[in-house]
């Protein structure tokens, strides 16, 4: 798979981590607000107007009736603003899931623009399909540039800031249609992104993998063979936690977000390690007889 | 004939996969020459200190490395029979000679030079002019790159006049020589001379200086947190740098302002037609003759214009550029 330095990984809703920290003064924020409320079409216009001179139609996916303007199109309508990124972090995690050990780069940062502040999140891992995925299967770790995975994190979390900072995350689809077909492009060019069969990792709050969740299982049976009660008993002493507001229980596997379930992935595998199990091997040996099997 | 199952050729992808196969990140434990008049020493100190850390090049700039280095062997055969097919002769000798000066080894500085430029000043005697380097450009950047001022045009041509000083000041010689070759036509080469500027040099010294006490203390120094620079850089996401971008747009609500676009806007295609017009008609007159054709009385005079000599002088200027978007109503 061939990979250069302007990877544009398929960004969605999803990944679009951010929030505003700070609106400026409220005397002058409600100034502003009814000024925003008189000039709101004139608003709407520019807007329009800088959406259609500064993207294509191939910056925007379309998920659940929303539109979602890739890093590389926000950057490009960045350039005419004054965004100031500061405080800007990486950290990288590991985790294990049954495809193998995989890790994320997870980037925070600040951007603000006038009195108004954002902070905002971009992650990115091997287990995302765009440079972890190639000829049907995921790709070894080995075999990804880490350089490539931690530019796509720092790309998307720029991205996410600049989104939050204009007002461009979650323009209804509708609107984009009129606003492209209006000045001649064509919106069909973007492209949409079904829910479910997705990616393994990603980013912090994307919910779990049916892989990883499934690992977390077989890592269970093989500690705790032929004992439903300890299994749950082992998974909710690694996955529950202590709270602001008390103690957090953790749902099922499956309702876990992939950073939660991933950490717990992380000490059943240490956990298996330790004992010298091989999860995957066990766990074979515990499955009931095919009928018709020989043996 | 091309049936439905004729294979296609993934031309793209297949010379992506050569590519991928040239592209190495090779360790560093020195100030490159050719990079040290970069004026990011944050930079300067990443391609040391981590220099794995660099995003990868993409495929695009490879091509051009790789042409560059297919280029070489031609373009040295070129130059040689210029230099005999010359009189007085020249010749370039000493290719990829690596400086082995104690001043430069002092500020851990490395780099190969191209070779020495040398003229004969009689049958067999070489005469060193001094340290040359040979640079291919496109075709589009060639002609705008004629004198010593040109070269701090473009960011990477900036860098070749520190990289030749230093090459001067390692071996010793005054003069520095850049052999600029056009890759569109390898016969169109300039040779740009400037000679050695201590004080320049001393720049470069101190900014390895720098880099190798950062490298010391393990403490990346600033960098140059320029909008401009830092999103085309190989560590902008390792070194995430507080930046701010440069534009300064705002949303106007000056009606009079857009009624004057959008009148401008709907003249457009007249005035457009108008200047179309205007030059098929100077094409069709001959100057210093004069026309009567239908309702229309063309006469010429001749006007001489003196003008005084000024001297050469910068100003800034702004140019503007104005978009339209279709109307929507």
């Amino acid at each position: 798979m061939s990979e250069t330095f302007d990877i544009e990984p398929v960004e969605t809703s999803s990944t679009e981590l951010a929030r505003v920290m700070n609106e400026g003064d409220p005397d002058v924020s409600l100034a502003i607000l009814e000024k925003k409320a008189e000039l709101a079409p004139r608003m709407n216009k520019a807007i329009n107007t800088i959406l259609v001179t500064q993207t294509y139609a191939e910056d925007w996916t379309e998920q659940g009736g929303k539109m979602c303007l890739s890093s590389a199109g926000a950057e490009r309508v960045a350039r005419l603003f004054s965004i100031r990124f500061h405080d800007q972090k990486a950290h990288k995690e590991e985790f294990s899931d049954t495809t193998g050990r995989g890790y994320r780069y997870i980037y925070e940062c600040n951007a603000s623009m006038g009195d108004r502040e954002v902070f905002a999140q971009g992650a990115y891992s091997t287990r995302d399909k765009f440079l972890g995925f190639a000829g049907g299967e995921w790709r070894p770790t080995e075999d990804i540039n880490e350089n490539n995975i931690r530019n796509a994190a720092y790309h998307i979390c720029i991205g996410n800031a600049i989104k939050a900072l204009l007002g461009l995350r979650g323009i209804p689809s509708a609107r984009f249609r009129d606003i492209m077909a209006g000045a001649g492009q064509d919106p069909g060019k973007a492209a949409s992104v079904k829910r479910g069969n997705g990616t393994q990792g990603g980013t912090a709050k994307a919910k779990a993998s049916s892989n990883l969740v499934e690992h977390v299982k077989v890592c269970l049976r093989a500690l705790r063979p032929q004992d439903p009660a300890g299994q749950a008993a082992l998974y909710h002493e690694l996955a529950d936690f202590d709270g602001d507001k008390g103690r957090v229980v953790a749902k099922a596997p499956e309702y876990l977000s992939e950073k939660w379930l991933g950490g717990v992935a992380g000490k059943l595998d240490k956990m298996c390690d330790e004992n010298g199990i091989d999860p995957r091997a066990v766990d074979a040996g515990n499955q009931p007889d095919e009928p018709g099997s020989e043996g | 004939m091309i049936t439905a199952t004729t294979p296609t050729i993934d031309l793209t992808a297949s010379l992506s996969a050569v590519l991928a196969m040239k592209k190495h990140s090779q360790q560093c434990h020195v100030n490159r020459i050719s990079a040290l008049d970069d004026p990011c020493l944050r930079r300067l100190y990443y391609m040391r200190a981590a220099w794995d850390k660099a995003r990868p090049v993409d495929d695009g700039l490879q091509g051009i490395f790789e042409t560059g280095t297919i280029l070489e062997p031609v373009i040295g055969r070129i130059v040689s029979e210029a230099g005999m097919a010359a009189s007085p002769r020249w010749r370039i000798v000493g290719s990829q000679t690596p400086t082995s000066d104690a001043l430069l080894k002092q500020y851990q500085i490395s780099g190969s030079i191209d070779g020495f430029l040398q003229v004969e000043t009689a049958p067999g005697a070489w005469l060193t002019l001094g340290v040359v380097d040979v640079k291919t450009m496109s075709g589009n950047i060639w002609p705008r790159v004629k004198t010593y001022d040109d070269l701090a045009r473009y960011p990477w041509t900036r860098k070749y006049r520190g990289q030749v000083m230093l090459y001067a000041l390692a071996h010793n010689v005054e003069m520095c020589y850049l052999l600029l070759v056009n890759k569109q036509n390898l016969y169109q080469i300039r040779l740009l001379a400037f000679p050695l500027d201590l004080a320049y040099c001393e720049g470069l010294l101190t900014k390895a200086k720098a880099i190798n006490d950062a490298i010391v203390a393990g403490e990346a120094p600033d960098g140059i947190d320029d909008p401009d620079v830092c999103p085309k850089c190989q560590f902008y996401s390792f070194c995430a740098p507080d930046i701010t971008t440069g534009g300064n747009l705002i949303v106007s609500d000056n009606e009079e302002l857009e009624a004057v676009l959008e009148r401008l806007d709907e003249l457009s295609p007249a005035a457009t037609e108008y200047g179309e017009l205007e030059d098929l008609r100077d094409k069709m007159l001959v100057e210093g003759q004069d026309v009567a054709c239908g309702r229309f009385l063309v006469t010429w005079k001749e006007l001489t214009v003196s003008r005084k000599a000024a001297e050469a002088s910068t100003s800034t200027q702004w140019r503007k550029k104005i978009v339209a978007t279709p109307r929507q109503d």
